[in-house]
């Protein structure tokens, strides 16, 4: 059984992450990110096939990428990810929801067209860029701060009610 | 007579009909845009409605980014006088997400809208579904104060519309129920369609801690005449659609007329 994550992202700028950050600009942070990405994340678990598979279905399906707006990588090969500027420290948060039928729905509908796939679950990539020389530790912990909204005046990227996040990468 | 503000936030598409239904209730309703905070705040209303829609076009999650916005404060500070304040659909994804409903600490997030869970099925679902009112709720909640207690059919729209609490939260919740999902015959659901989404404790609409703040998937708005009830639809208010003369239709009220007449009520006097 070979696990493959898939990161897809707009070719344009992403307008979810440009509102993202021009909200994240009007909480007034004392270190905000300076820049800020968003992928959609695939995990799949194939049972043959490994990354081939994964390449055929996703050149099937434009509901994963639309190669008219959209491209993808495999993330594992890249120590930052496609699109991102060098220069800043990066920190990845994952959000996904606690009951997610879209992936439940989705590892049906694969099985039924004959894909070999035992499982996939979705997520939401967010990517934090802050300054290079930020401490390491507080750009995870501000990160984390900025991913769940515990409060109106908080977080943003999750419902901790609904949704559980965790560091990616 | 009562004045009523409908708060349009980018992507909003349901104030219109909502601001109508208020007016057609004896209200005085008037649209005010999101960063109309100085005009509201010289001209405070007897009540709120945060219509439906899609703000912000549900960038990060819905209602997420409504929620962060300054004119929130004014509603939350309303909120917390105890002017009555309703979200419809997607106005109700911001007021869960500014932490006002359910409110036991307000301003915490404490409950969440989710992505719908129906079988075979995820992302956007519409349809008419029948909703019930918590006996509790006609005592306490200026929406739902006229209510006899009888299901209502009422349309929805949503692909996040699935209430969801925490655990320990689900004893205390149930004190703020507004109205449940129900059959026909008012009875429970058992399951989808029913209850359309997988929702928690059949809920289709909350209440805050005080009652005056509701959270509201269905939408009344568009089931404020009869004339939009479909004629094929099961039950009375089916029957009486089937059975209505074409001639004034257009005026007789329909099922989601009793949440906005139920404001009217509460705020009482000069309404007519």
């Amino acid at each position: 059984m070979d696990r493959v994550k898939v990161a897809v992202y707009l070719k344009t700028p992403d307008p979810q992450a440009v509102t993202a950050l021009n909200t994240i600009k009007a909480m007034r942070l004392l270190l905000p990110p300076l820049k800020l990405q968003r992928y959609d994340l695939w995990e799949f678990e194939v049972s043959r096939g490994g990354r081939n598979t994964v390449s055929e279905l996703v050149g099937h399906f434009s509901d994963i990428v639309n190669p008219n707006k959209q491209t993808w990588f495999f993330p594992e090969e890249d120590s930052s990810l496609a699109g991102e500027d060098t220069e800043l420290q990066w920190v990845g948060i994952a959000v996904r929801d606690h009951v997610d039928s879209a992936s439940e729905n989705w590892t049906e509908l694969l099985k039924r067209r004959g894909f070999p796939v035992e499982s996939l679950r979705y997520s939401v990539l967010w990517r934090f860029g802050y300054l290079k020389d930020t401490d390491e530790a507080l750009t995870k912990k501000m990160a984390l701060d900025l991913s769940v909204s515990h409060t109106r005046a908080g977080g943003l990227f999750s419902n901790p009610v609904s949704q559980e996040v965790s560091f990616w990468i | 007579m009562s004045r009523a503000a409908v708060i349009r936030f980018p992507g909003s598409n349901c104030e219109f009909e909502t601001a109508r239904a208020l007016k057609n209730s004896g209200l005085n309703a008037r649209i005010y845009n999101w960063n109309d905070i100085e005009l509201l705040s010289d001209n405070r209303a007897d009540a709120y409605v945060l219509p439906g829609g899609f703000s912000f076009q549900d960038r990060i999650r819905a209602g997420v980014v409504a929620s962060r916005e300054s004119i929130m404060d004014l509603i939350f500070e309303e909120a917390v006088n105890g002017k009555p304040i309703l979200g419809i659909c997607n106005g109700a994804q911001v007021l869960l997400e500014s932490g006002l409903v359910p409110g036991w600490k307000p301003g915490s997030v404490q409950g969440a809208l989710a992505g719908n869970l129906a079988p075979g099925r995820s992302g956007y679902l519409s349809g008419w579904i029948n909703l019930k009112p918590a006996s509790e709720a006609i005592e306490r909640c200026p929406w739902l104060c006229a209510m006899s207690g009888e299901p209502i059919p009422v349309p929805f729209a949503h692909a996040e519309g699935r209430f969801v609490f925490r655990k320990e939260d689900t004893e205390s919740v149930k004190s703020h129920i507004g109205l449940t999902y129900c059959e026909v015959d008012g009875s429970a659901p058992d399951g989808y369609p029913a209850n359309p989404n997988g929702s928690a404790l059949d809920v289709a609409a909350l209440m805050n801690v005080d009652g005056n703040v509701l959270a509201m998937m269905p939408h009344p708005e568009r089931s404020f005449y009869l004339w939009q009830v479909p004629p094929d639809l099961k039950g009375p208010w089916g029957d009486m659609r089937r059975n209505s003369s074409l001639k004034g239709l257009e005026d007789q009220p329909g099922p989601g007329a009793i949440i906005f007449k139920s404001l009217a009520k509460y705020l009482g006097g000069n309404n007519g």
